[in-house]
Parts: C-alpha cells; structure tokens; sequence
C-alpha cells in the first residue's frame, strides 16, 4: 500500500500544482495583465489626451483671446435673437440707400426652430422675416449687397420686385426681402463641466 | 550449486532485489515552489500594475484639477460659432450675381416690370436644402416683362435658354411663356406696334446662386 502512495504521491502532487496554478495564479496573472494591457494603456491615453486638451485650449485661448477677432465672431452669430437690434440695422441701411422702409416683419419661429434645432445637429437658432422697402432698382441691388456685408450673418431667401410707378427720378419699385438671421446661446463653463463629465462617465 | 545434465546454476542472487523506492521529495518540493514561485509572481505583478495604475489615476485627477472651465467654454463656444457661421454662409443666397446674370442675359428690347423668386423645396422661403444637398438651392422665378412683339419674347427666352457664353451654364432652365397680353389702345384696339405684357416662369440655375456666395461675407472663419 505505501509503495502505491509513493508512487502516486508526486503526480498527484504535480496534478494538485497544476490545478492552484490554474485556479488561483492564473487569474491573478490575467487580471494583472488585462490591468497592464487595457486599463494602463487607457489610463496613460486619458492623461495624455487631457494634457494635450489643457494645451490646445491654452494656445487656442491664446490665438483667439483678441477681442476684435471673438467680437467680430459674437457680431456674426450673437448670443442671443436681438431682433430690435437687427431691424435697427436694417432701418440704418435702408436710409443709407435713401430708400423708403415700408414694413419689417419678423416671422415667429416654428415650435422646432424657437431654439437652437438640436434635432438637426445644428447648435445655432434662426430668426426669419420681411423687409419691405421702395426705392430703384439701383438702390435695391445695392441693398442687398449692404445687407452681406452686416455684421451680422443676414441671408436672403427670397426676393419680390414689383414695378409700382415712374415718377420724375425714375423708375419707383416695391421690393420684398425675406430673410434669416442667425443666433446662438452660449457655451458657458458649467456646460462644458457637465459635458465633459458625462462623457468621462460614459468611457 | 547443482549440477543437472551437467549444467551448472548458481544460486547466488547479486542484485539486492528488496532495496526500498525513497519518497519523491526533492521532486515534490521542486514542483511546490514552482507552484508558489508563480502564485507569489502573479499576485506581484497584479499588486504592481495596480499600483502604476493608481499613480497615473492620481496624475490624471490633478491633471483635471487644473482644467479652466472659462477659458475651455471659450475656445468651444467660439469653435462651435464658427463652425455655425459656416454652415450660416453654406445656405447664403448669391442675389447680387443673380441679378448681374439677368441684367447680362436681357436684350435691350425687353423691359422687366416684375419678379418673384422663391425657394420650392422650403415652403415660407427658407433655404435649407441650399448647400445641404448635392442638387443646391431650388428656385423657381416668374418674371413679368413688357416688350414689342412676339420675335423679342422669342429672343428673350432664346437668351435665357441659351449657354454658350456662360461658364455655369444658361441662368434659366425649363424657361416657359407663362402668360402675354397683346396691349390694348384706349379705345380697345390692339396696339399698332403689338405691345406685350409677358409672364415667364423658370427655374435659375442653382450654380448662378451659390457662386461666389462666401465672397461679401461679414465674417471670414479661419
């Protein structure tokens, strides 16, 4: 009997060896080396990514801290609709051209464009209308070339000419301009935490 | 010793047939440190990248202490504004060139008395399909014109459907006569010189819209 055990004792051994090493060492191994493998290279790409993000926001903030260059950019696409601000500058225009400003109306927004249309993946907001003015045909191409060159972002969707009299200076017009401007909330800092927060969350 | 048929057999056994096997224990332990040896490593080596691992997490978390939110929503906002300003100059409307082409492509014999040009993809008069999609803006315009006799309205519309001289091609596609009245005396009879109230519908040729578009803008995004 004992020379039986002697003779099964060192398998069995190695057999029992082989077992904790699969049991027990091996996934401490493979837990260490998933750790090295994934979560290391993970963690070391975070810290990278945040430097480098730390970075391009200091050089970017640096390059665009101008403040012609961020006003000429608020100017374009303000923070908010400021149509009274907007009809002003159509009524300065339109007296620039000597024209006669007969009407200015602004069409309320659609439930889906009162804000920025998230759903269209677009983060600006649009503020549409009619202007009416009189005046020449001359004064009216002049016109719209004024009203590319506002500061603000102002196209021109649709045109109407009507020919409505001939008096001694010329040829008198009726001219109908609808059109969009453009606004955008701001991002503020509490945006951008909560942002980057849920996105850290969601990685 | 026995001698049979003359053959000698010795009796005498030289190997010591009952020596004892030793128990296996050099082997035994060998393989039991070899066991622990890789036990011990891999917990080791687990506790060590745990460790490098919770010195770069700590690294990171003081990375991201010195982020400034201010100046992060700043670039951003201003990104994000330009990037609106684009997609703002992508719908724009080119109607000054408009214009210039319809001046370009009038004869002299015809007077233009009206016109309406409206988007037909966007009911209101928005132009979102413009730049949006391959095709470009879709405007249809119908002009309201006045000259003498039918061969000038024929000419005129020859113009307009005419693109040897254009780069971007005729102004106008699928120019129609949409309406004409023959003017009439003050006294009902028809004009000696055939005087004609025309309405043309057509549409414009989107690259005539969009050329040129960014050109006059207020704001040149980098």
């Amino acid at each position: 009997m004992s020379s039986y055990l002697k003779i099964f004792v060192l398998p069995l051994v190695a057999v029992l060896c082989l077992l904790a090493i699969w049991f027990y060492a091996k996934p401490a191994y493979d837990k260490a080396k998933k750790l090295n493998d994934v979560n290391k290279p993970r963690v070391e790409s975070l810290a990278l990514q945040e430097n480098e993000m730390q970075q391009r926001t200091e050089k970017l903030f640096t390059e665009i801290n101008d403040g012609a260059q961020i006003n000429s950019v608020l100017n374009a696409l303000p923070a908010a609709e400021e149509s009274n601000e907007l009809i002003s500058q159509f009524e300065f225009l339109v007296n620039q051209e000597k024209m006669v400003l007969s009407s200015v109306n602004l069409t309320p927004p659609n439930a889906n464009e009162a804000g920025p249309a998230s759903q269209s993946g677009k983060n600006y907001a649009k503020v549409a209308g009619n202007l009416e003015v009189r005046g020449s045909y001359s004064q009216f191409k002049q016109l719209i070339k004024d009203l590319y060159k506002l500061n603000r972002i102002v196209n021109i969707n649709q045109v109407e000419v009507t020919n409505i009299a001939s008096d001694e200076g010329g040829t008198t017009g009726k001219f109908l301009i609808a059109f969009t401007a453009y606004w955008q909330p701001p991002i503020t800092a509490e945006n951008v935490r909560s942002g980057l927060e849920s996105m850290e969350h969601a990685r | 010793m026995d001698i049979r048929k003359g053959v000698v057999v010795s009796r005498t056994n030289l190997i010591d047939s009952k020596k004892e096997a030793g128990f296996p224990v050099k082997a035994i332990g060998l393989i039991v440190f070899i066991t622990l040896a890789l036990w011990a490593g891999a917990f080791f080596y687990n506790d060590y990248v745990q460790r490098k691992i919770t010195v770069l997490e700590q690294q990171l978390a003081a990375a991201k202490t010195g982020r400034d939110y201010q100046k992060i929503a700043i670039v951003t906002d201003v990104q994000s504004r330009l990037d609106s300003i684009n997609s703002a100059f992508s719908e724009r409307i080119d109607w000054s060139n408009f214009f210039a082409k319809l001046e370009e492509n009038t004869i002299p014999e015809v007077t233009f008395t009206g016109l309406e040009a409206h988007d037909v993809d966007e009911a209101g008069g928005g132009v979102a399909a413009a730049g949006g999609g391959a095709k470009g803006p879709n405007y249809k315009v119908l002009i309201k014109g006045t000259t003498i006799g039918f061969v000038n309205l024929a000419k005129q519309v020859d113009v307009f459907n005419d693109n040897q001289n254009e780069k971007a091609g005729p102004l106008f596609s699928g120019v129609k006569i949409e309406k004409v009245d023959i003017k009439k005396t003050d006294s009902g009879q028809v004009d000696s010189g055939h005087a004609l109230n025309f309405v043309l519908d057509a549409s414009i040729n989107p690259a005539v819209l969009i050329n040129n578009s960014n050109n006059n803008s207020a704001v040149n995004p980098q």
